[in-house]
């Protein structure tokens, strides 16, 4: 007898079992490999502490005062070191937290923030229209003002943005309202469809080269 | 021959020879999707091995992966002050100006984050219009140029800038005592007017320097015919905005010459047929000895050999003067002198046909002749013209009183043999490549003293002089330049120079002890000439903005002297007529490399030549009569890498070359065409001594056309790629289908919807299997494309390159059928089985094809993972990151259109020059290995306006003209016409209601978005 009389059970055990692992793998793939799982929480340090915080929620400082080009451009661009200086030129002017910032300044040596939120160089993302259509900085950034360090609040991931672009009324806000973190949408009882400035239905891309191009 | 499933009229239409014959190596090729061995591994040994490192570096990646699942941090660095108006990531646009193959272009630059990366025409200049060449296209890939010269070199070794400017201080020291005694310049006479003043102060300043001018480009030929008509200083260029009848002849203008793109736009807009009356088509005649892009577009085509246009010239000159036209004051000794030999019964008839069009058509019709053409001739074209009442309205003569005076290399060569040149100073020319072989000009420079040599390369010229200083790229440097027509603009850098050079204007002021910057030189020039009451600072922002300081204004009628034109008429040296045996060598610039300055641009190396779709080589060409006494090969199928060429030796006047002989019906018999430009001694990646053969070595002082020549066959064979018979269109037994339909004017006036009379299914048979979708909601976009303005440049091809960043695949590749251009011409021969001399009048259409984008598109029936697939909007979308290679989708296209990565091209083409990466469009994917691609309809272009709307307008609706594709935006004809289909307004829409409209391969009823408006000629009735 070559095998030991318990590896009878293995052919059932394998049949029964086999379901159970089959979903556990799949089950585990779609979790653990998902960007739910693997992009959202990310907070890389920065090289500056920079609070938003303090600075979007508790100064109240709107979004656009330095992301100036997020209303005309793709790019949501990261102020330049000089916006920094127009308050901090006066303000807390020897903080040590501040030294590389007026170290930029001073030598035109670029602070390396380091990027939070990555598309694919494939995915074609432009913050204006997006913008123009009353979409929230919160829908995609999250609660940027309650952030100590700036995470990932959302997956990302295509699906995510194609929930929206199916769906996207529950997503959308009056114009005016865009920088406003903490605006609801049903606290508000916003109907965009008796918004008076919009003129035309939104018509979201929902195919392929919509956004890869 | 085949039966062909059409035959109008007995024409037939075929791409080579193989296709001619249906030969069996062509049924092959055309029955598969890709040639025999595309699908095999890489021949080169050295990518084997590469391969094997690649898989070792992908194993060591798969061990990274496995311990960091997270993308790499990412860094954005910000400006620390932000340029004001500059927006991160949004392009922006600098108006300049460029010498871009013998002619200057008004450009519109774009420039993504401080690199410039694609080139358009400036539509504030009168002559671009919005378009431009394909050289200049081409051109911003030269300011990556990895072999570019980058440091200054003495002797050749690399020296340190502060020891070239030492040299040039001292040199500028001991010429200001002896007044410039032996000083020789050497340049390439570019109409900039800050060069000229400055060489103008280097004359006043040195009054015993001498200046020379040396350009293959712009021949002597034209100045020295201008002088026989009186008007020395003076520039011609031709303006057929009027013309009604146009006589190239041995004129290649839509593509070279001083005016091509306004040329080019102007002839096409003299056809344009766009109204239903169907009237006011101009008249093209081409007289040439070789095919050219102009030849191939023209209503009547003679062929004949060089040396005997100068009789056919006098044979229409006879004949116009004999007609009525009234002989100007002067210019009855020249008429006298002329003899025109008998050129036979055709030319005769030829001649007839164009004086009688040319004196009805007095004041609106243009002789046009080629540089190639000896002076007399271009003189006697002065003369017709003038007793035409042509000059100044069609052809016209711009006065340049700020010209130098200069005299040719001969004059050069000569003083140096005389020991009066000491220093030689070069800018830009490259002689030792380019000047006259007989004139040994490598050994000329042994014997000056001192030369200094400013060029773009460390070329053939750079390493035999003393020093070699490089220069900067026309798009990183300041100058000026004054386009044919007059029209003064700014070039304007884009860019600092990537590395430490100097501009001509620079090295010019160095010459005069002052180290000046360009844009210094450039804004005195215009400071002293702007009038005084103006704010300067203002005017120069403003000319900067526009690209434009001065508008040229049509400078009148000139005075001519037709004094010496008898004499040279009487004197010139008539070539006798080439014979089997004594062939005549007709010398010229290649379509795309030109005189050997472009040869190390990638782009333009894998640019199909417009008539013999030859890559990455240049070959001698002959016509089929020729090649049959001589027994040449005139098959080309490339597949299974055969040795397709004949290689023959070309001896003429005590010299000799070897070259590969590509056989192009339409070339005149007994006439070898040698293109210049290629076999170049450069170290270079792109361009080098293997790269074709240098023509040059045969070229003397004589003239670009030689008689005499013996051209024996070899026993050497060589591997010539052309892709003429690639993507053929022809089914699997290599049948012809109605890819080109053409009539002549009166029978398309006759039956104007003969294209219908071409389709092979009737309308009511057209079903499909399954419902068809019917997309008409919201815009919906298309493409006309309209054969009878394409002239074949070239320019979209080019264009839709650096828009998309398409990558480059070497000879080897293109042999395999793997080049990658995702606009492709197909140039159609045709030949007339019914004339009574088949090969008399080859004719050739040229027709872009790119992805049609059909709405019910097979190939994405066939796509197992839906990686193309339809877009509401009616683009067939390519899905890069679902596409797992099976390439069914490029087997399932009937139109070939489809393009596979077998390697990773984009990244080998970045690693052999890393300086490639700068231009990369950054809103066009990077293709990588494994993924099919194809034209999108440039949806960057679209998706960008579509968003602009959207932000920026109520309605969110695209106008009109918003979207232009790369290859419409490119097109010096407005051949290409892209648009909303769905708007019956559009421009798109108007020229798809024309009777012309057609839709390639309709039968198979795809629905295809791109359709074609028909070929139309207009032949003159007795020709």
């Amino acid at each position: 007898m070559i095998f030991p009389r318990w590896t009878n059970h293995v052919p059932v055990a394998l049949v029964l079992g086999a379901p159970f692992a089959l979903v556990g793998v799949v089950a585990f793939i779609w979790y653990y490999f998902s960007p739910q799982y693997t992009q959202v929480g990310y907070a890389p340090p920065q090289p500056v502490p920079f609070s938003h915080k303090l600075h979007a929620g508790d100064l109240g400082m709107d979004c656009v005062y330095c992301h100036t080009t997020v209303e005309d451009a793709a790019f949501a661009a990261v102020p330049p070191t000089a916006t920094c200086m127009n308050c901090h030129a006066q303000v807390a002017t020897d903080s040590p937290q501040l030294a590389l910032v007026r170290r930029a300044y001073e030598t035109g040596e670029p602070i390396p923030w380091v990027r939070v939120h990555m598309l694919p160089d494939y995915a074609n993302f432009d913050h204006s229209v997006h913008v123009a259509a009353g979409v929230g900085c919160a829908s995609c950034h999250g609660r940027i003002d309650q952030m100590e360090v700036v995470y990932q609040a959302e997956s990302l991931s295509m699906g995510w943005c194609l929930d929206c672009h199916r769906n996207p009324e529950p997503h959308l806000r009056p114009r005016s309202e865009v920088t406003n973190m903490d605006w609801d949408a049903q606290a508000a009882g916003y109907d965009p469809a008796a918004d008076p400035h919009r003129m035309r239905d939104l018509n979201p891309p929902q195919h392929c080269s919509g956004c890869h191009q | 021959m085949s039966e062909n499933v059409n035959k109008p009229k007995g024409k037939v239409y075929w791409r080579s020879f193989d296709e001619l014959a249906n030969t069996a190596e062509f049924r092959d090729e055309a029955s598969r999707e890709f040639p025999a061995n595309a699908d095999v591994f890489e021949f080169d040994p050295i990518s084997r091995r590469k391969f094997l490192g690649v898989m070792g570096a992908s194993m060591a990646m798969a061990g990274l992966g496995a311990s960091g699942c997270r993308k790499p941090a990412q860094h954005i660095l910000p400006y620390n002050r932000r340029p004001e108006d500059l927006v991160p990531g949004v392009p922006s646009y600098f108006a300049t100006t460029m010498w871009v193959a013998g002619s200057v272009e008004g450009l519109l630059v774009k420039s993504q984050d401080g690199r410039p990366i694609k080139v358009e025409g400036n539509p504030s200049h009168p002559i671009s219009r919005g378009r431009t060449s394909m050289h200049a296209q081409a051109a911003v890939l030269d300011v990556y140029d990895n072999n570019r010269s980058r440091e200054p070199r003495n002797g050749n070794s690399a020296v340190s800038w502060s020891r070239v400017e030492s040299a040039l201080d001292e040199l500028a020291g001991s010429l200001a005592g002896q007044g410039g005694r032996g000083l020789a310049l050497l340049v390439e006479g570019r109409p900039s007017p800050t060069e000229r003043a400055l060489l103008a102060e280097v004359a006043r300043r040195y009054p015993q320097a001498t200046l020379y001018t040396h350009d293959p480009g712009q021949g002597p030929n034209r100045d020295a015919g201008l002088r026989l008509a009186g008007l020395a200083r003076h520039s011609v260029h031709a303006d057929l905005g009027e013309a009604r009848i146009v006589v190239a002849l041995d004129s290649n203008f839509m593509v070279e010459g001083p005016n091509p793109v306004a040329n080019a736009r102007q002839f096409a807009d003299g056809r344009r047929l766009e109204d239903q009356a169907r009237s006011g088509m101009n008249r093209l005649y081409a007289i040439e000895p070789t095919f050219t892009v102009t030849g191939a577009n023209a209503d009547n085509r003679l062929q004949l050999p060089a040396s005997q246009i100068g009789d056919f010239v006098a044979m229409v000159a006879q004949r116009v003067f004999a007609g009525g036209a009234s002989t100007p004051p002067g210019a009855q000794g020249a008429l006298s002198a002329l003899s025109p030999r008998e050129l036979g019964e055709r030319a005769g008839a030829f001649a007839d046909a164009v004086a009688e069009d040319l004196l009805a058509h007095r004041g609106t019709s243009a002789l046009l002749v080629g540089d190639r053409q000896p002076a007399w001739v271009h003189g006697l074209v002065h003369l017709v013209n003038a007793a035409l009442g042509n000059d100044g309205r069609t052809v016209r003569y711009l006065p340049e009183p700020d010209r130098p005076e200069s005299l040719g290399i001969e004059e050069l060569v000569a003083q140096i043999r005389n020991g009066n040149v000491s220093t030689l100073v070069i800018l830009d020319a490259n002689p030792v490549y380019t000047a006259p072989a007989d004139l040994e000009f490598a050994a000329q420079l042994d014997a000056v003293e001192t030369t200094i040599h400013l060029g773009y390369h460390v070329d053939e010229t750079a390493r035999r002089c003393d020093w070699h200083i490089p220069r900067s790229h026309d798009l990183e440097c300041w100058g000026d330049l004054r386009a044919a027509d007059g029209t003064v603009g700014i070039q304007q850098p884009l860019i600092d120079p990537l590395f430490r050079s100097l501009s001509p204007i620079e090295l010019l002021a160095r010459l005069l002890g002052r180290s000046a910057g360009g844009r210094d030189l450039v804004r005195d020039t215009w400071n002293r000439r702007a009038a005084a009451a103006v704010d300067f600072e203002s005017t120069w922002r403003e000319w900067l903005h526009e690209g434009v300081v001065a508008r040229g204004a049509n400078p009148g009628r000139p005075t001519f002297s037709w004094r010496d034109l008898e004499a040279a008429i009487r004197n010139h040296e008539a070539l006798p007529a080439p014979t089997d045996s004594a062939l005549e060598v007709v010398f010229a610039l290649d379509p795309s490399v030109w005189d050997g300055r472009y040869a190390n641009n990638a782009w333009l190396q894998e640019l199909p030549d417009p008539i013999t779709k030859v890559v990455w080589d240049n070959a001698a060409l002959v016509g089929p009569g020729t090649a049959r006494r001589l027994n040449l090969n005139m098959n080309t199928a490339t597949i299974r890498g055969f040795e397709n060429a004949t290689v023959v030796e070309v001896s003429v006047d005590g010299r000799s070359l070897t070259a590969p002989v590509f056989v192009v019906p339409g070339i005149a018999d007994n006439v070898i065409v040698l293109p210049l430009g290629y076999g170049r001694e450069l170290e270079a990646d792109v361009a080098g001594e293997d790269v074709g053969f240098n023509a040059g070595r045969l070229l003397t002082t004589a003239g670009w056309f030689a008689a005499g020549a013996t051209v024996t066959r070899t026993r050497a064979n060589y591997r010539l790629a052309t892709t003429q018979n690639h993507h053929s269109l022809t089914d699997d037994m290599g049948n012809y289908r109605p890819f080109i339909r053409e009539r002549d004017l009166e029978a398309y006036r006759e039956n104007p919807t003969f294209v219908q009379d071409y389709e092979e299914l009737p309308a009511y048979k057209l079903n499909s299997l399954w419902e068809e979708p019917n997309p008409r909601d919201g815009q919906q976009w298309g493409m006309a494309i309209d054969l009878t303005s394409c002239i074949g440049c070239s320019a979209c091809t080019i264009a839709c390159q650096a828009e998309n960043n398409i990558p480059v695949v070497g000879k080897e590749r293109v042999m395999m059928g793997r080049e990658m251009a995702w606009i492709r011409l197909d140039r159609y021969f045709s030949i007339d089985w019914d004339s009574d001399d088949t090969w008399a009048e080859p004719e050739v259409v040229t027709q872009p094809v790119a992805c049609m984008h059909c709405e019910t598109a097979p190939c994405e029936q066939v796509c197992p993972v839906a990686a193309t697939v339809h877009s509401p909007e009616g683009l067939n979308d390519m899905v890069y990151n679902r596409c797992i290679g099976t390439r069914y989708c490029a087997n399932n296209c009937p139109y070939k259109v489809r393009r596979f990565n077998f390697f990773n091209y984009s990244k080998e083409n970045d690693e052999r020059n890393p300086l490639y990466e700068m231009q990369k469009n950054p809103d066009v994917t990077v293709r990588f290995r494994g993924v099919m691609e194809k034209c999108t309809y440039c949806v960057q272009r679209i998706n960008r306006e579509k968003i602009h709307a959207k932000v920026n307008t109520p309605t969110g609706v695209v106008t009109d003209g918003a979207i232009v594709t790369a290859c419409e935006q490119a097109c010096p004809t407005n051949a290409i016409v892209f648009g909303d289909i769905n708007d019956p307004t559009s421009r798109v829409s108007r020229l798809k209601r024309m009777d012309r409209d057609y839709a390639l391969l309709s039968y198979l009823n795809i629905h295809p978005r791109t359709s074609y408006l028909a070929q139309i000629r207009n032949p003159h009735p007795n020709l």
